[in-house]
């Protein structure tokens, strides 16, 4: 029998369990889901509320205080991040600034510290970028950020190291109360305790009337958020409020404890308590007001949106009591904002409030703090990082990209005391898929790694709750077990005669970041221009990129004659490199490029190093626009994909990811995925796309949609998605001319699963950081002839400079590249006076873009080529090319389509040999 | 005698993505009419996909001893469309070991229509 039984392992129960574990108790923790901080825990503002605003004399007053006085000691004993960055209170308008008076008097009887109504210019320098009218604020230097399910799977953690013991997947049914204790049916059994602490948040009502008659009713209250890219931080230096209403806090503008920028949330009565879809109307508001507090924020850069419920009750205040009628059952209910700061305060007060009911407690002499880190990997200092990857080599393999987690940190996750057993989990412990490609890389990576961990089948393992299932089973029925075809993530022997680089070389003469059809490329003509000391860094396990899973045909056309598969176009160019003896690191992740042409990598066998080069090709590709970015509403369930992560999982990791699948976006991808989907046994309901025609090629239509009697719901889109676990159904409408949902059409399609094929983006986080100038329109960086950047040796091609149709055009590019960086090179020494002059490329009417940006007359060739997409469809159109005040070339073409890329040759003796400053391309002529 | 009712074809030889109707002259059916089309290839499209539409199809096989736990495999010419299916349950059947080579025969004269099916990567 335990002495106290906690129901729900939130913030609360969790820190309460490690609380009372200081003691000589049999504890329990019973939690309903999979994992802990899995309700109200998991998604809320991560705000540490300085404790002004609670009614004085309440409970919620005096425990956020005392909460928020405790929560530096407590997250630094558990290696959590937490952060006074402070909060403002900010008022727009002289009423406002009244508000502001009263709340700093509350915040006084509060005992809040420091606080301070600070004036317009203090408010402008403090917080710069807010907008114009702020007229003053109330700052509150000890207001902090932290990540709430970090800290309470840190606390569960060490209750667990101090005998705790944790049922997870144990809902509990019934209580019944005996003489001296209570029978508690949770799961598959029945726990016995002297004493109950109900924590069960949105559920607490239901828990408190198992035994008691009802004293108070949980009204779940939504509140919806977005969740910004990594470092977009910076555009608040503070949590950022409005002045409350009667409604609440209002929406904020806050870092998180990560870099990203939290804005959110609204507040909406909801009627059930797994309400945590997200809504068209929520997500609306939330944006509208917090242009209020800062008109300009990066609403391009949002990474997903995601909802939580409060546990709110008619109260008010926080409801801390023991029964009346139940000696020995506590509820600690009604736990809503400023819950999460008040948690450490509201685990001392109910320890003392126990050992009142069951006390005394005797203290434990041996009470364990947690060797536990959760520091990330990369925060650590470099001396660290060595001593890690030495002891496990895994934390020099890098499995999240956007996030640079390593494959250590996730088992360290799993292994740990309370151990993740899902990719939730795993997400909320270590963070991968918690950045920008919001999992399309790193989880099909993941899923293998608790494969591996957990040994059980790739299609057992979970996203969450136990119907969250992501994978159905092997294709072909024919599961071939991965340790037999070899450990993830070492490298593939497939690449046997390939000159794998072993061991640190201090400095190249080119590097190429990207074993992709770009890289590849590239390498092979500066090899083939005269250099030899040739490194390309790949960070998959084997060369190739994309084109491995790119199983069908098509490829290859322009480049070789023939038309190949993606893996075999991969082939030909990895024949060659073998050939020509170029050095590659596999396995191996560019976390960092310098200016000064510096390349920072980690692999597991050489750790964190900085090698030099004398020029450098960026060749990273680009990874798919996620759900998330694109904001649509509704439930977060497993079943969500895009395209080409459903494409690896299909085609090289042999699982089927669904067996109801609708298709969302008319890209090469989704089409190509759809036809794979129904040849390995799925059915496929529907292809949807919001413009009135098919994105991706004529042929991918017929062959892939039309062969199959797919049906192509063209002028269509998604405006909600169903289901708790895995998912149910979509709703889908008809679009109007702005591609926005018509009012009246919606109807809901059955499907389990969603694939998401709506477009690329770049990657180029590592040309950004090098500080190289992005086109906005490409999303690439900006580039010459030469396909340099505007960082003096630092080359780009392919996909990282703007999204390819062909791949085939990609590796023309990319041998231009190649080319260019050997001249570079070649010349380094000797840098020759540039003649002639420069000039730029302007799109104009109807063209996207135009690459290259910027042209150096004395280096055009023979002819300048110039690539370029454009917007909306046109027929008989004529492409004009003007110049020096004169047009200089037109092109006729019968159609032009935005999926394809157009290129213009230009000869260089049509160019004006008198200066000019740009060169314009236009649509201009059409008969629609 | 009159004309059979026309197919809906579309065309995918380029961009323009024609929409053709194709159907048999009347007593020649080995001539047809297309509509909506002007281009000569187009029209040869037309005809081929008509009178004997193929595809070449593509797949995986399961791998073992690999490093990889499917190998991608291509029918080595196109197929006739209406075999695909079959096809694809003869790919299913297939379990082999590694290593392979990019180009190996992986089924011999598939479905008797002497077209093979073959490895497209080298594994293991």
């Amino acid at each position: 029998m335990y002495d106290i039984a906690i129901i729900g392992a939130g913030i609360i129960g969790t820190a309460l369990a490690r609380e009372l574990s200081k003691y000589k108790l049999r504890l329990v923790l019973i939690e309903k889901d999979s994992d802990a901080a899995n309700g109200t825990t998991k998604a809320n503002s991560a705000i540490v509320h300085a404790g002004f605003d609670p009614e004085p004399g309440s409970l919620k007053a005096e425990l956020n205080a005392e909460g928020s006085r405790l929560f530096g000691d407590l997250c630094s004993e558990l290696d959590v991040p937490f952060d006074r960055i402070g909060s403002l209170v900010i008022a727009f308008s002289d009423e406002e600034l009244k508000t502001l008076q009263g709340l700093y008097e509350r915040g006084l009887e509060n005992n809040i510290p420091d606080l301070e109504i600070i004036g317009k210019e203090r408010l402008h320098s403090l917080e710069p970028g807010l907008n114009e009218d702020a007229m003053g604020a109330l700052y509150a230097p000890t207001a902090g950020i932290t990540d709430p399910y970090l800290l309470a799977i840190a606390l569960a953690e060490n209750a667990v190291q101090n005998g705790v013991d944790i049922k997870f997947d144990s809902p509990v049914s019934a209580i019944e109360k005996k003489e001296d204790r209570f029978l508690i049916n949770c799961g598959e059994e029945q726990v016995e305790a002297k004493c109950i602490v109900n924590a069960a948040g949105l559920y607490a009502d239901g828990i408190n009337e198992m035994v008691n008659p009802p004293s108070f009713k949980i009204k779940p209250n939504r509140g919806e958020y977005f969740l910004l890219d990594k470092n977009t931080g910076r555009y608040a230096k503070h949590v950022l409020f409005p002045c409350p209403t009667s409604l609440g806090k209002g929406v904020l503008i806050a870092p998180t404890a990560h870099g990203n920028l939290i804005i959110g949330p609204n507040a909406e009565a909801v009627d059930s308590r797994e309400a945590t879809e997200t809504t068209a109307e929520g997500l609306d508001y939330v944006r509208m007001n917090a242009g209020k507090l800062k008109k300009t924020l990066p609403f391009n850069e949002v990474i997903t949106s995601f909802s939580g419920l409060r546990a709110k009750t008619d109260h008010g205040d926080f409801i801390i009591e023991e029964a009346e009628q139940t000696p020995g059952f506590v509820n600690v209910a009604g736990i809503d904002s400023p819950g999460l700061a008040a948690a450490p305060g509201i685990a001392r007060y109910v320890t003392d409030l126990l050992k009142q009911i069951c006390g005394p407690f005797e203290e434990k002499r041996n009470f364990k703090l947690p060797a536990i880190s959760h520091t990330p990997f990369m925060d650590l200092d470099q001396e660290k990082k060595d001593e890690l990857i030495k002891k496990d080599p895994r934390f020099g393999r890098i499995i999240c990209r956007c996030e640079n987690i390593t494959e250590g940190e996730i088992v360290r996750a799993i292994r740990g005391p309370v151990g993740a057993r899902t990719v939730d989990g795993i997400k909320k412990r270590t963070r991968p898929g918690g950045g920008r490609c919001q999992g399309g890389f790193c989880g099909p990576r993941v899923i293998q790694i608790i494969a591996r961990e957990l040994e059980i089948e790739l299609n057992e393992v979970k996203k969450d709750n136990p119907g969250s299932y992501i994978l159905t089973g092997p294709t072909k029925g024919k599961a071939v077990d991965r340790r037999e075809s070899g450990p993830v993530g070492e490298c593939l022997p497939t690449d046997s005669g390939l000159k794998i680089e072993s061991g640190i070389k201090e400095s190249y003469d080119l590097i190429v970041v990207g074993g992709g059809p770009a890289g590849m490329a590239a390498a092979v003509a500066a090899r083939q221009n005269g250099i030899e000391d040739i490194l390309i860094i790949e960070r998959d396990h084997e060369l190739g990129g994309i084109l491995q899973q790119c199983i069908h045909n098509g490829f290859g056309v322009h480049q070789f004659k023939e038309e190949l598969t993606g893996p075999e176009y991969a082939e030909r160019y990895i024949d060659q490199l073998k050939e020509l003896g170029i050095k590659c690191k596999l396995d191996t992740m560019v976390l960092a490029v310098g200016k000064d042409r510096s390349v920072t990598y980690v692999n597991t066998s050489d750790g964190m190093t900085t090698v030099q080069a004398k020029a450098i090709v960026l060749g990273m590709g680009c990874r798919e626009r996620t759900r998330g970015a694109i904001n649509i509403p509704g439930t977060r369930p497993a079943g969500i994909f895009s395209a080409g992560t459903a494409q690896r999982l299909v085609n090289i990791e042999g699982y089927m990811v669904g067996r109801k699948v609708l298709v969302f976006g008319s890209g090469d991808i989704g089409l190509i995925m759809a036809r794979r989907i129904v040849l390995e046994g799925g059915e496929v309901v529907a292809v949807i796309e919001r413009k009135p025609y098919s994105e991706g090629l004529v042929r991918n239509y017929v062959q892939c949609v039309e062969d199959y009697g797919i049906p192509m719901l063209l002028k269509h889109t998604i405006v909600d998605i169903k289901g708790k676990d895995r998912v149910e159904s979509v709703t889908i409408a008809n679009t109007d001319l702005n591609k926005e949902p018509i009012a009246g059409t919606y109807r809901e399609i059955e499907c389990d699963t969603i694939l998401f094929s709506r477009g690329l983006i770049p990657e180029n986080e590592l040309s950004r950081g090098a500080g190289a100038e992005l086109d906005s329109s490409t999303g690439g960086p900006i580039v010459n002839e030469a396909m340099e950047t505007s960082i003096d040796g630092i080359f780009a091609c392919g996909n990282v400079v703007h999204v390819h149709d062909l791949v085939d055009w990609v590796s023309d590019e990319s041998s231009r590249a190649g080319k260019s960086a050997a001249d570079y090179i070649k010349r380094q020494d000797k840098q020759p006076e540039l003649k002639g002059f420069a000039f730029e490329t302007r799109p104009l009417n109807s063209i996207s873009y135009i690459v290259p940006h910027k042209v150096r007359s004395s280096l055009v060739g023979d002819t300048l080529e110039l690539y370029m997409r454009v917007r909306g469809n046109h027929r008989d159109a004529i492409l004009s090319v003007a110049a020096g005040g004169s047009i200089i070339k037109t092109v006729k073409k019968k159609v032009l389509t935005p999926g394809e890329m157009i290129s213009i040759k230009i000869n260089k003796t049509d160019l004006p040999t008198e200066p000019f400053e740009e060169l314009f391309i236009e649509v201009v002529k059409e008969d629609k | 005698m009159a004309e059979t009712a026309a197919k809906e074809m579309i065309c995918i030889l380029c961009p323009l993505g024609c929409k053709m109707q194709v159907s048999e002259k009347p007593g020649q059916p080995e001539d047809l009419k297309v509509r909506g089309i002007q281009c000569k290839e187009g029209k040869k499209y037309a005809y081929e996909e008509y009178k004997n539409p193929t595809r070449i199809l593509t797949s995986t096989v399961a791998i073992h001893n690999a490093p990889l736990p499917r190998l991608p495999v291509k029918t080595s010419k196109p197929l006739p469309k209406g075999l695909v299916y079959k096809a694809m349950e003869e790919i299913n059947k297939v379990e082999l070991n590694g290593p392979v080579k990019v180009g190996t025969v992986i089924i011999k004269d598939l479905l008797g229509t002497g077209i093979d099916v073959v490895a497209t990567r080298s594994l293991g």
